[in-house]
């Protein structure tokens, strides 16, 4: 009971509070770019989901390694790095196997798995010390948190490019920064400070 | 040499203004909100990004081209570290505070879609010169925008400029969240954009990013994902045989130009062959009307011999009669 609500919790916060696009820019332009492309979010998702969950489980397992656990910054940078390298060409193969998908579309994947938004999460838990349980939370919320994202930039997004008002120097790209600043306001304001890391 | 010339300075006026990545692409936004908040960790920021998008894309252009897709990403992400890891270093022993302010964007920065996007639309498609033409505008402009967003949020966040304190009256440290980033942003954008318009009104930087899609529904199914063209970074497929079709492009063109160069070279002798005859025949109704004009002289000369020496005998034949009667 406690492992399932810890997780729970760590998800929730991860979601909503400290929703990492808002309040850290992590995955920002992931976000933006999926938000104006948003066919294929639910899937997009999943694999971000399944990635940055995946990987912080295994970092978190790899730091409980007292020779990691004491290591500086670089080595926690090569060895995060390298877990999610592995966990793409696993992913890679199976898919290649029981979906025998085009080589084209298989290049995608890239994108779900090579942004700041997968590998900040196990810094972020190393960081904050999680276990296994958070580290789960955390992965599975970080995921989460990105479908948020698009979704609130998406629906602004309609909006923005019916409004015949919006000066022209600010269409496009000023006036989707500007709609992000404000929603980051609002997470920033919620959790009451900014993502430090 | 003029149009060479004119070609680069046009690259880097697409690949530096018009495309800019962070202001009309949104893309490699998370060093610039979160981590560009002094010009210190500006400066690293811009000099790590400006070296990572240099050297990988000049390794993809030189070495990866043969390599698929789907293993080049890697690729990127482990050259990305390879090349953080000694900048890291340098970085942590000449300025251990700002390094560590920077905190996990330094590491982050492997990941960068700025790299993704350029080695992929731009790199593997292209010549090792245009490749360095793209690298060094976008990396400069990317490190530009690090660096004036950098400054601007040190100044009005801080009060401080390089450390410095300015005693500035007002200072809004909002500004040093990722919301104060984006705000930023926003507005760089804008007067970048409206400069746009006045020098370049026939550039468009708001077709950098497309609105077409964005009604679509939010709900698909994997096996849509991986059956579409699912393409966030508008990427421009490269065919499997797209290196064969180059070369056979290429021959094709070597086969050509001497065939084309033959063809002028006979339209060449012949135009001379034209020019020369329309001279010959010039030149022969010169000469023809000279010597008609020879020809007329002459028979005036005669005819007036002749009409002289009829006027001596009708004289003598005169004085003869004369004599008779």
């Amino acid at each position: 009971m406690t492992i399932i609500s810890n997780l729970l919790s760590a998800a929730l916060y991860a979601m909503l509070f400290q929703n990492l696009i808002f309040t850290g820019g992590f995955g920002a332009s992931e976000a933006v770019r999926m938000a104006a492309k948003p066919k294929q979010l639910v899937p997009m998702s999943l694999f971000i989901t399944y990635f940055s969950t995946v990987v912080s489980v295994i970092c978190v397992w790899l730091d409980q390694i007292p020779e990691i656990r004491l290591s500086d910054k670089i080595i926690h940078s090569i060895i995060f790095a390298a877990v999610l390298i592995i966990i793409y060409f696993i992913t890679l193969f199976f898919i290649k196997v029981f979906f025998k998908v085009k080589d084209r579309t298989i290049r995608r994947l890239g994108i779900s798995a090579f942004n700041t938004l997968v590998l900040a999460v196990p810094f972020i838990n190393y960081r904050a010390a999680f276990n296994i349980t958070d580290a789960i939370g955390a992965g599975i919320g970080s995921g989460l948190a990105f479908v948020i994202a698009v979704l609130l930039i998406n629906f602004g997004l309609r909006r923005l490019d019916k409004n015949e008002s919006i000066p022209e120097a600010f269409k496009g790209t000023p006036a989707i920064f500007i709609y992000v600043a404000i929603l980051s306001m609002a997470f920033t304001g919620i959790t009451g400070r900014g993502l430090t890391l | 040499m003029s149009d060479k010339k004119s070609k680069v300075l046009d690259g880097i006026k697409t690949s530096a203004i018009i495309k800019n990545p962070v202001l009309f692409e949104a893309i490699g936004i998370a060093p610039v909100v979160a981590m560009a908040i002094s010009l210190k960790a500006a400066i690293i920021l811009s000099v790590v990004s400006f070296a990572e998008l240099f050297i990988i894309e000049m390794i993809s252009c030189l070495m990866l081209k043969k390599v698929k897709g789907r293993y080049r990403m890697a690729i990127y992400a482990v050259l990305g570290v390879m090349i953080n890891i000694p900048l890291f270093m340098v970085f942590k022993r000449f300025a251990p505070n700002e390094t560590a302010n920077v905190g996990i964007f330094l590491p982050l920065m492997a990941v960068n879609s700025l790299i993704a996007l350029h080695c992929e639309r731009f790199a593997v498609r292209n010549s090792p010169s245009e490749t360095a033409v793209d690298a060094i505008s976008a990396g400069a402009s990317y490190a530009f925008v690090i660096l004036i967003i950098g400054i601007i949020r040190e100044v009005v966040g801080s009060g401080t400029l390089y450390s410095f304190k300015l005693h500035l009256p007002v200072q809004l440290s909002g500004l040093l969240m990722p919301f104060g980033g984006f705000l930023i942003l926003g507005f760089f954008a804008a007067i970048l954009k409206s400069i746009i318009a006045k020098k370049y009104p026939d550039e468009h930087p708001e077709d950098a990013f497309s609105f077409s899609e964005i009604s679509e529904s939010h709900i698909g199914k994997i096996k849509n994902l991986m059956d579409s063209d699912f393409n966030p970074y508008d990427e421009t497929e490269i065919p499997e045989n797209y290196d064969e079709e180059k070369q056979r492009h290429k021959k094709e063109k070597k086969i050509k130009l001497p065939e084309i160069a033959k063809e002028e070279k006979i339209n060449g002798k012949k135009k001379k062959a034209i020019k020369k005859s329309s001279k010959v025949k010039v030149s022969q109704a010169v000469s023809l009307e000279k010597k008609r004009d020879d020809y007329s002289s002459e028979f005036n000369d005669i005819l007036a011999e002749l009409s002289e020496h009829k006027a001596q005998s009708d004289e003598k034949d005169g004085d003869g009669d004369d004599n008779n009667q």
